[in-house]
């Protein structure tokens, strides 16, 4: 492995979070080294969007802590990027300003070499506003990745997307990971999307880590038998605990 | 084919007050008492005089600086409290009741107050429309900032922007098309106020024109403010559009 490794290490010791008397996380201990992939998979509603945006700093925990780089989190740090599940553009602004905002000293050249990279440099002058949904999250992953910075946190960033954009996406997610060493927390219910870019996933279920799983596929990853198993010891589990949570009946 | 199209947009507009004017001027043909109901030929007479004797245009122009002014005023400070008020907890908490309060007070109730503490000369005139427009603007900016959109101002925080560049980059641009509905309705409570200042005590602008010209009975005058009126009326509306029009172009792309 040839990283020049600047991610951040994060670690998250027994963390907790509760919603009023609703407990959200319990117990959670996590460590996630320099440099790793790690995908977070489990239902909807599981704590997991909240958990990446408590290692961002947008959302505080009830107990339990989260360390970056060694440092307690408190508050957002722009070393740490967060790409939402919807594109947040500024609607005024062109597409290239709207990528400028994450670049460093709002540098026009490393801008636009971010749009390049998405495939959208000839759309840089265009309103945000007039593009499609995946063009929109195109230039929100242009604008998160044009920094440096050392975390990449993705809460489901592909989820609105069609299948092919969405490929073509994870194609550059994980180029971009290759080139820049950043760690990266990719939250999702995708199970093939975290078999495909992912080091290690984590399941989370009914508030604690259910599974922690090292996918040791070779990279560029290819769907085959081999991932099909990941794939598949993955959704066991999710569906075990689906049995369980069935008290409520429609 | 698109030509046409054009071309009858441009005009069906204008067809009602067209025939408003033709209709105005057959009621008025032969009638008894022209001097309650002037025919379009005797105001035209009397805006021609007028403006030969620049009095017209300095009434317009004496009317114009006070409202202007007024509306420098009061959408000044609307503009900086509701900035406070939406940008600030403690501002929201200390002033923003206090505001909505005073809102409901009609403006027109207060001449006389204002006329005690002012006197009758320009400053009062000023100050009735600095108060009049500064509703309007406060309470749209004040609207326009709380419904900026939450994730865009969470985006903001993420890439590191402060407080400063989070206003100019996010929360203003957000804001500015409800800044600008306020600017539009300011504009229309502009001249209202001014008017209303202006008949009760002046020597000067239109107002004064207007209760000057009834109490001489001079009834073609009177109707003659009317249409000024709305014709200020018609061009402050055609100004905000055009700032609309380019402050928000990304709106309507």
């Amino acid at each position: 492995m040839e990283k020049n490794l600047k991610g951040y290490e994060i670690k998250i010791e027994n963390l907790n979070k509760s919603f009023g008397k609703l407990e959200i996380l319990k117990d959670i201990n996590l460590t996630i080294p320099q440099g790793q992939f790690i995908a977070i998979v489990g239902h909807s509603g599981c704590g997991k969007s909240t958990l990446l945006r408590m290692i961002e700093g947008l959302d505080s925990q009830t107990t339990g802590d989260i360390f970056v780089n060694d440092k307690k989190v408190n508050g957002v740090d722009s070393n740490v990027r967060f790409i939402f599940q919807d594109a947040r553009l500024l609607p005024w602004k062109s597409v290239l300003n709207n990528v400028r905002i994450g670049v460093k000293d709002r540098d026009k050249k490393k801008a636009e070499e971010a749009l390049a990279h998405v495939g959208l440099l000839d759309r840089k002058k265009v309103w945000s506003g007039i593009l499609s949904g995946g063009q929109k999250q195109r230039v929100s992953l242009a604008r998160a990745l044009s920094g440096e910075h050392s975390v990449l946190l993705l809460d489901e960033p592909l989820g609105a997307l069609d299948a092919l954009t969405r490929l073509e996406m994870q194609n550059l997610i994980e180029g971009l990971w290759k080139e820049q060493g950043f760690t990266a927390v990719l939250v999702t219910h995708d199970v093939s999307e975290a078999v495909k870019l992912a080091d290690r996933v984590i399941v989370i279920d009914g508030n604690s880590v259910k599974l922690d799983l090292e996918i040791s596929l070779p990279r560029p990853r290819v769907k085959n038998n081999d991932s099909s198993y990941f794939e598949q010891k993955i959704l066991n589990y999710l569906m075990r605990s689906d049995d369980k949570t069935d008290d409520f009946t429609i | 084919m698109d030509r046409l199209k054009k071309a009858i947009r441009l005009i069906v507009p204008w067809l009602l007050p067209i025939f408003l004017i033709i209709w105005w001027y057959l009621a008025t043909i032969n009638t008894t008492n022209a001097s309650i109901i002037p025919a379009p030929g005797k105001v035209w007479n009397r805006a021609v005089s007028m403006i030969k004797t620049g009095q017209l245009q300095e009434y317009t122009a004496v009317s114009t600086q006070r409202a202007l002014l007024g509306l420098l005023i009061g959408g000044g400070i609307g503009l900086v409290l509701a900035i406070l008020t939406g940008i600030s907890k403690t501002a929201d908490i200390i002033l923003n009741t206090t505001i909505q309060m005073l809102r409901t007070v009609p403006v027109l109730a207060a001449i006389s107050l204002m006329i005690i503490w002012f006197g009758i000369g320009e400053a009062v005139k000023v100050y009735m429309v600095a108060f009049g427009v500064f509703f309007p603007i406060y309470i749209n900016t004040y609207h326009g900032i709380q419904n900026v959109d939450k994730g865009l101002i969470e985006m903001g925080k993420v890439y590191g922007l402060n407080q400063f560049q989070l206003f100019t980059n996010v929360i203003f641009p957000s804001a500015l098309s409800s800044i600008l509905v306020g600017l539009r309705l300011s504009l229309g409570t502009m001249w209202l106020i001014l008017i209303a200042a202006e008949t009760i005590a002046t020597d000067a602008g239109i107002g004064y024109m207007a209760m000057s010209a009834r109490e001489l009975m001079q009834m073609d005058k009177v109707v003659l403010c009317l249409l000024i009126y709305a014709l200020l009326g018609k061009l402050s509306d055609i100004i905000a559009r055009a700032l609309e029009f380019v402050l928000l172009r990304w709106q309507r792309a």
